[in-house]
């Protein structure tokens, strides 16, 4: 299920990505991300099912709360890879609103619009990946150092993964309303572009 | 640190399943409120496209999200996290079957659309 899920936000990743740079005609650019994105989906599928056999002997898995903590962190990975793949929609969500945005205005300048011309979010997607990678990381180290000096049960671990969950739902929502946001905006931008001239 | 890490302790003896499970709720009421505007808006779009090009209005598409937003509301009566993570996908699983299809069935016509008003080559609408 987590797998899917990843595929799924990956292919919509993937699909805007290439609408964005075909309108600006930059398509060449998108051979580079199909083949990371195949090889990063390989990666993750690896750490699902192989995962006992490639970093058992290194992470001594075979303990008790290891192997807690080492589920959890697992799970957890899965869920920043969603948000961080929800924050990189968002991103191209708003890069292509502001496109069609700016080809309205100058048909009509009276067409709506709130983005003025600037940069296209270029920091939106490295800002997106190092705070969620960022949180991601921070909070598994405050675990394993509260692990190590107070030393955490298995039930304390499942509930700090549970509640991290809770923590990576507010970004998801709060992603998912800015697209809503947008394309609410880029109906009625192009609802009143198709309205007759009076 | 010190009070992240008393936070952290606090945490791991005090947020159960039962209060992962409160909130999980009210988190599915809002971001599924969220997929339903965003999918909404997507068909809307999709229709203006489909009007400019004199097809026919979508009409099952807006069935799947309609049943939908039916169920979400039932997020609030799931009794446990299996019963949630069950109706969840069932909800998310018709939207994004909505989504995906409208994506992949209407690419040729939006990208087409999209690109006339980016390069502004003419109208984007029949003028009545």
């Amino acid at each position: 299920m987590a797998l899917f899920w990843t595929l799924a936000e990956g292919l919509i990743l993937v699909y805007l990505r290439w609408g964005f740079l075909s309108l600006k005609g930059e398509k060449q650019r998108q051979r580079v991300i199909v083949p990371f994105s195949i090889a990063a989906f390989l990666m993750l599928a690896v750490l699902i099912f192989a995962w006992k056999s490639v970093l058992g002997p290194f992470l001594h898995l075979e303990e008790g709360i290891h192997l807690t903590l080492y589920r959890k962190a697992v799970w957890s990975f899965f869920c920043t890879v969603w948000i961080v793949l929800e924050g990189m929609i968002m991103v191209y969500v708003l890069r292509l609103y502001r496109l069609v945005n700016q080809g309205l205005r100058k048909k009509d300048q009276d067409a709506s619009g709130s983005f003025p011309v600037g940069p296209e979010f270029a920091y939106g997607i490295p800002a997106v990946v190092i705070a969620l990678f960022g949180l991601f990381f921070f909070y598994e180290y405050l675990i394993l150092r509260l692990n190590s000096t107070v030393g955490l049960t298995a039930e304390d671990v499942k509930h700090l993964s549970l509640f991290y969950v809770r923590i990576c739902g507010l970004f998801w929502i709060a992603f998912e309303w800015v697209v809503a946001f947008i394309g609410v905006k880029t109906y009625l931008a192009l609802k009143r572009a198709g309205r007759p001239v009076k | 640190m010190k009070i992240l890490e008393e936070m952290f302790l606090w945490i791991g003896s005090n947020f159960t399943p039962e209060a992962y499970l409160f909130y999980t709720k009210g988190q599915g009421l809002l971001w599924s409120g969220a997929d339903i505007l965003l999918v909404f808006m997507l068909l809307r779009i999709s229709d203006l496209v489909r009007e400019r090009q004199g097809r026919g209005k979508i009409r099952f598409r807006y069935f799947f999200l309609g049943a939908s937003v039916v169920l979400t509301p039932l997020l609030l009566f799931t009794r446990s996290k299996r019963e949630f993570f069950v109706l969840e996908s069932v909800i998310c699983g018709l939207q994004f079957a909505v989504l995906v299809y409208t994506m992949v069935a209407e690419r040729k016509a939006f990208m087409a659309f999209f690109r006339e008003m980016v390069e502004i080559k003419g109208n984007f609408f029949p003028r009545s």
